[in-house]
């Protein structure tokens, strides 16, 4: 299922295909949603059993959930068609890479790990210094280079929601101990790279939040 | 719908069209469709006949036609004549033809009617979508 950011733009490519023996204009409209809320309208023509792939620039809904992709197709004004494309588009909340360096040979620790909430939508900021911690922008991907007898490995992490640019609301840090899981590192090797991805959602004004832990 | 005729070239008195009959008089390119032409023999003998029905642009420009259907009518009598016609295959979004009728005996023409009112031919618009893609 594709799956996508809130009011992230991206690109849907149809291919169409005029069966007949004439050639016509047609004006065909991306929906999205029960409602059919129409995104985006794009005219074209095709030739008489012309086929053509058209592209349809979204921007996608700015509420989570799971939306059917429709298409209504006009001719002269009036409608000739309506498809149902077989997959729907899935609207969910950015996905955050986080990671760090462990030193080799160190505790099994990484304090300096803090996830920069993409719900506030800050564009990647610069890291921010005190006592070492770095908000990582979304894109962010940082590995870990896994020290040394990692077998059994917990790792606590600090999460920093941060609401403006110059404001944090909620800041918290969370560790393991602290009402979040441990994330339990099992089954690899020294030397190992791997990554986490975070997902954080921040439910309402209140700084409530979900933390997900995929490795690999 | 029924469709009145007058003479487009020919002698009248040895065969006469009742009526012919058709749907209505719009027509989807490349569809096949039925005439009917009820024909009186008016004459005293019978005779073998043969009826064509065309459209075309002129007369004897058979764009499209039923092919000849051979009937024989007594003296007198009257009977109805079905014509199957394939549409033309536009390639255009629509057109109009005029409708002839042609009646042959002995392989000589004896009369072409046409129609008083034109078909219209037309290309209904449809399309196919493919799966869709994001990126």
């Amino acid at each position: 299922m594709p799956t996508f950011t809130p009011d992230s733009v991206h690109k849907a490519t149809a291919s169409f295909r005029n069966p007949k023996s004439a050639g016509f204009d047609y004006s065909a409209s991306l929906c999205m949603g029960a409602s059919w809320t129409e995104m985006v309208s794009v005219s074209f023509y095709l030739n008489a059993g012309e086929s053509k792939n058209i592209e349809f620039p979204v921007t996608m809904p700015a509420d989570l959930g799971t939306y059917p992709v429709y298409f209504k197709v006009s001719c002269g004004g009036v409608l000739i068609g309506t498809f149902v494309a077989a997959e729907d588009v899935r609207i969910v909340l950015p996905r955050v890479a986080v990671s760090a360096i462990l030193p080799a040979n160190t505790e099994y620790w990484c304090p300096y790990l803090i996830i920069w909430d993409p719900w506030t939508r800050l564009s990647p900021i610069e890291p921010y210094d005190a006592a070492g911690f770095a908000f990582l922008p979304t894109t962010t991907k940082v590995t870990f280079n896994l020290p040394i007898s990692p077998t059994d490995l917990w790792c606590n992490f600090y999460i920093v929601v941060k609401v403006g640019p110059d404001e944090v609301q909620a800041f918290d840090y969370y560790q393991g101990f602290d009402g979040l899981p441990k994330l339990q590192i099992v089954g690899v090797q020294i030397g190992d790279v791997i990554t986490f991805n975070y997902i954080t959602k921040l439910a309402s004004v209140s700084p409530q939040r979900t933390v997900k832990y995929h490795a690999g | 719908m029924k469709l009145k005729l007058r003479k487009a070239q020919g002698k009248e008195g040895d065969i006469e069209v009742k009526s012919l009959e058709m749907e209505d008089p719009t027509f989807e390119s490349a569809s096949t469709h039925v005439a009917t032409a009820t024909f009186h023999n008016p004459k005293t003998a019978s005779f073998d006949f043969t009826a064509e029905l065309y459209l075309g642009k002129t007369l004897g420009t058979k764009t499209v036609t039923s092919g000849p259907k051979n009937f024989t009518l007594g003296a007198g009598a009257t009977a109805p004549v079905n014509f199957s016609v394939n549409m033309p295959t536009l390639a255009i979004q629509r057109d109009a033809y005029h409708v002839y009728l042609e009646v042959k005996q002995a392989g000589v023409v004896l009369i072409t009617f046409v129609a008083t009112e034109d078909v219209n031919v037309v290309v209904t618009p449809a399309i196919n979508v493919t799966q869709i893609t994001w990126a």
